[in-house]
């Protein structure tokens, strides 16, 4: 056994430690033990291979600041008995809204989250005009606000939600309002569904998962929108909080809104 | 959290969903065994009626209260006790 004194000097380990048998190392300290490890300007590398990894750790109080920087890291645990010790997934849950109006220049809260940690993964919903048909597409915002109820993460009108989806919606409703307009035949997708007033429902194809316009319904007599549907994905995450809110800004019409939100929840806090 | 030893009932949060004459109120949860884990996982939802001029929030403390009272009621459920 070899015994280093406390004012040695910085040792250099500069050979390879080969051990046939077996290796025990007892450490017993009483106080605190401090590893440092500070590799400046190469890359620490610790292989273990070919062995049977028994760690157990009693441990209290504990904190674990890991930083992983410009890198990948790729987790794999087995466990044979199947336990459920990790939850790498999110529980999944779900809130529906009642129908909501809003009314001319404000912001409501539909759908509100407080907890511990969880992601907003997808809503979906359907805005309708409440009074005279306006620009549901212009006007009206999807508002999140992710840990901070004052200012929003994300800001959306629905014609913003259309350019994810390439903004099918919006030329798909002007192609039928050009053939309407010089008595062609309407493009796919579209048909009339009321004769007076006269309004059409418009599909546009979405296929994108993020985010759609799924359908319009088109007033020809005012040539404004009377209904829109809607989805966005989101995958957000939050700390504590989430809100969702819709901001109506149109002066004077007072626009209705349904909606459902799909969350997770992360198991440990 | 994982490691707390003794049965019981864990709150993740509480979410809100408001409408003009109805709002619901949604609160989740995980139940965990007596050796810390976790058992059992979900939502409940309470709906209550939005007077005419009342503030939606008096609505919500209603549903909050009766789902907290269904939620304590879960582990004697789960577990045989309370």
């Amino acid at each position: 056994m070899s015994t280093i004194p406390y004012d040695s000097p910085d040792y250099t380990l500069l050979s390879d430690v080969n051990v046939v048998g077996s290796i025990a190392i007892d450490v017993n300290v009483v106080g605190s033990v401090t590893i440092n490890v500070n590799v400046v300007n190469d890359r620490l590398n610790v292989y273990i291979t070919n062995a049977f990894l028994d760690v157990k750790a009693e441990i209290t109080n504990t904190s674990i600041d890991i930083r992983v920087i410009d890198s990948t890291v790729d987790l794999t645990i087995y466990t044979p008995e199947g336990r459920w010790i990790v939850a790498s997934d999110l529980l999944a849950t779900y809130a529906v809204t009642p129908y909501r109006t809003v009314s001319p220049g404000k912001e409501v809260t539909i759908l509100s989250a407080t907890g511990f940690r969880g992601r907003l993964r997808q809503i979906g919903g359907e805005l309708v005009t409440a009074g005279s048909p306006f620009s549901i597409m212009g006007d009206v915002r999807v508002r999140i606000y992710i840990d901070n109820p004052y200012v929003p993460r994300i800001d959306l009108s629905l014609d913003e939600i259309d350019f994810l989806n390439g903004r099918a919606a919006y030329w798909l409703w002007t192609a039928l309002d050009n053939a309407l307009a010089n008595n062609l035949s309407p493009p796919f997708n579209c048909a009339k569904y009321s004769t007076s007033p006269e309004r059409w429902l418009i599909e546009p194809f979405f296929s994108n998962p993020t985010a759609a316009i799924t359908m319009l319904v088109y007033d020809r007599g005012s040539r404004l929108l009377t209904r829109l549907g809607f989805y966005l994905r989101l995958e957000a995450e939050f700390m504590n909080s989430v809100e969702v809110r819709i901001y109506n800004g149109n002066t004077s019409n007072t626009l209705g809104v349904m909606m459902t939100g799909i969350m997770g929840e992360y198991v440990w806090p | 959290m994982r490691g707390e030893k003794g049965r019981r009932v864990r709150e993740w949060g509480e979410y809100v969903a408001y409408g003009d004459t109805m709002i619901k109120v949604g609160i989740s949860y995980r139940i965990f065994d007596e050796n810390g884990n976790l058992t059992s996982t979900g939502i409940i939802w309470e709906a209550e009626n939005v007077g005419l001029g009342e503030p939606a929030e008096e609505a919500v403390e209603r549903a909050r209260r009766r789902a907290r009272e269904k939620i304590k009621r879960l582990l004697e459920r789960h577990h045989g006790e309370g």
